[in-house]
């Protein structure tokens, strides 16, 4: 490891040893960016830096829709295939496929419309594809391993299933299919990106982990390492000549896509340790317990500092039992039960109420 | 290196599938960079068009390649500059780097487009203080990955020419990008 004393930032940005730290750090490998500051520690703030500008500088994703992509490329090969000799058949022959092209891709999209354009559900998702799927279910209450045919490795959660391909064929993408929650963690192979596809949303990525989460009315992702593009399959489908729109998010950020209108938010994940933790969701049953009680066995196992106002919610009491839900559920399912809301900030859980009678 | 070399002269001797790979390949970063002369991106795609047409029909005269990207880059550009030479609203090529930034420029759609991350934003508003020269050095460099002799070829001038408007584009954005740390200091401090 190099050690870049009174390097100006220029240099440093441009050095190829720096610029390998950076690209190992993007892809999780924490313990090389580590060993860098602590070889350099004079040095912590330009590096930081200089990392920042490094990967702002490698820009935006292209503007180049893949459906574009499909339609110039076939033009190209239908144009060089078919024409013998350059003239003015070559322009009309060009249209003509571009009209060819342009027709097969709507055609196609009309057909998908008509045949199964509400159901974006796994099964529906399944039943279209023409190639056999493997399927890997995971019934148990155990996190459970599962290797792409590209090496790519997937942590299905408890109550997920996934299908793929024997071997991925496509020739510019991979594509699988999700119900339940599952952490990927993606091989990377720029010509073909991984396409996943929840209850509607298609998430794309070259090589990077993430965790997906599909529950009945919305869809999480949320990134670790590397991008991710998420975007509204039937928002795609309605628009078959505009470009797939796609909403860019990076590590510690999320998407919440709502499966019942169709539309992308995205933020700051709240509690960046729960997706490196991965905890399994915790059975929990709480017997007509004080609220106060509530909150410091969820502060306890999911290991987030809980707000609220002891004296204004004295008189609530809880009685349910949680099963698998998420923590965003089990909020939701107490809060409607003692009529209040909460907020999510800093890494707090903040609870408002009114209290109880 | 050589992978390059044995998939050019595959497609020089017509084997279509060695140049569907390359046309697979490389349309992309051509549309990208093609988009950073024009926002006109019928265009753009049409000179990829052509680009790759007039490979396929002029292939036994093709000279050999070893380096596929910078050929291809290069080539793209004097088209889209021959198109600037001709037309009205000419890009004045001697003048080109103190050429100011224009409203439809790609720097300024990033900077308008909501979907775009905080860094970047930030990045884009700053690129968009250097001249075009220099963003496009930027963009061969960091964006398409290529080295310092790639970009010499691709924009007809020296490596050391390269080397030295990079060093001072990155002067440019390592100061640009402190004031505007200084300004977050300032928001939180003040405001």
């Amino acid at each position: 490891m190099k050690v870049f004393h009174s390097y100006h930032l220029p240099d440093l940005v441009m050095d190829a040893d720096f610029q390998h730290c950076v690209r190992e750090w993007e892809a999780g490998n924490d313990l090389i960016w580590e060993e860098l500051l602590r070889l350099n520690p004079d040095e912590v703030y330009n590096l930081n830096r200089g990392r920042e500008i490094l990967l702002a500088l490698r820009g935006p994703v292209s503007s180049l829709s893949e459906q574009e992509l499909v339609i110039e490329v076939e033009a190209i090969l239908a144009n060089t295939t078919r024409r013998q000799k350059q003239g003015l058949h070559g322009s009309f022959l060009r249209w003509f496929s571009v009209a060819a092209a342009v027709l097969l891709v709507m055609g196609l999209l009309w057909y998908q419309f008509n045949n199964k354009s509400v159901d974006y559900s796994y099964e529906g998702a399944v039943s279209g594809v023409g190639t056999t799927l493997i399927e890997e279910v995971n019934n148990t209450d155990e996190q459970r391993s599962v290797r792409l045919p590209d090496g790519s490795k997937v942590v299905l959660l408890p109550l997920s299933k996934i299908r793929y391909p024997l071997q991925f064929t496509g020739k510019n993408k991979r594509e699988i299919y999700l119900s339940g929650d599952a952490f990927f963690d993606i091989e990377k192979d720029s010509l073909r990106p991984l396409h996943v596809y929840a209850n509607g949303l298609l998430t794309r990525v070259l090589g990077t982990s993430f965790l997906i989460r599909t529950g009945e009315s919305q869809v999480q992702v949320l990134v670790r390492t590397g991008r991710v593009a998420v975007s509204s399959i039937q928002v795609a489908e309605s628009r078959p000549e505009g470009k797939l729109e796609s909403r860019l998010i990076i590590p510690n950020q999320q998407a919440i896509f709502s499966v019942i209108d169709h539309t992308i938010s995205t933020g700051n994940v709240d509690f960046p340790d729960l997706i490196k933790n991965l905890k399994r969701e915790q059975a929990l049953s709480f017997e007509n317990l004080p609220i106060a009680e509530v909150f410091e066995t969820l502060e306890r196992v999911y290991g987030i500092p809980f707000v609220f106002n002891r004296t204004v919610l004295a008189k609530c009491r809880l009685h349910v039992s949680f099963t698998d839900e998420s923590l965003f559920a089990k909020l939701d399912i107490i809060t409607k039960t003692i009529g209040a809301n909460y907020q999510i900030s800093d890494g707090r859980v903040i609870i408002a109420g009114r209290g109880c009678n | 290196m050589n992978e390059d070399i044995r998939i050019w002269q595959s497609f020089v001797e017509g084997d279509k599938a060695a140049f569907e790979y390359i046309v697979q390949t490389y349309y992309t970063t051509l549309f990208d960079y093609g988009s950073r002369f024009s926002s006109d991106r019928e265009l753009v795609k049409d000179q990829i068009h052509d680009l790759f047409t007039n490979l396929w029909d002029r292939r036994t005269h093709l000279s050999t390649v070893d380096q596929i990207k910078p050929y291809l880059l290069k080539s793209i550009r004097n088209k889209l500059f021959k198109i600037y030479r001709r037309s009205e609203t000419f890009l004045d090529i001697d003048n080109y780097e103190d050429q100011i930034l224009t409203d439809d420029s790609i720097e300024m759609q990033m900077i308008t487009e909501e979907s775009v991350g905080e860094a970047e934003r930030k990045i884009t508003c700053i690129l968009a203080q250097l001249t075009r020269r220099q963003r496009e050095i930027i963009h061969l460099k960091f964006y398409e990955n290529l080295s310092n002799e790639e970009i010499a070829s691709v924009l007809l001038i020296s490596r050391g020419a390269v080397a030295n408007l990079l060093y001072h584009a990155l002067r440019v954005i390592k100061d640009k990008w402190k004031v505007s740390l200084y300004t977050v200091i300032f928001l939180i401090l003040f405001v």
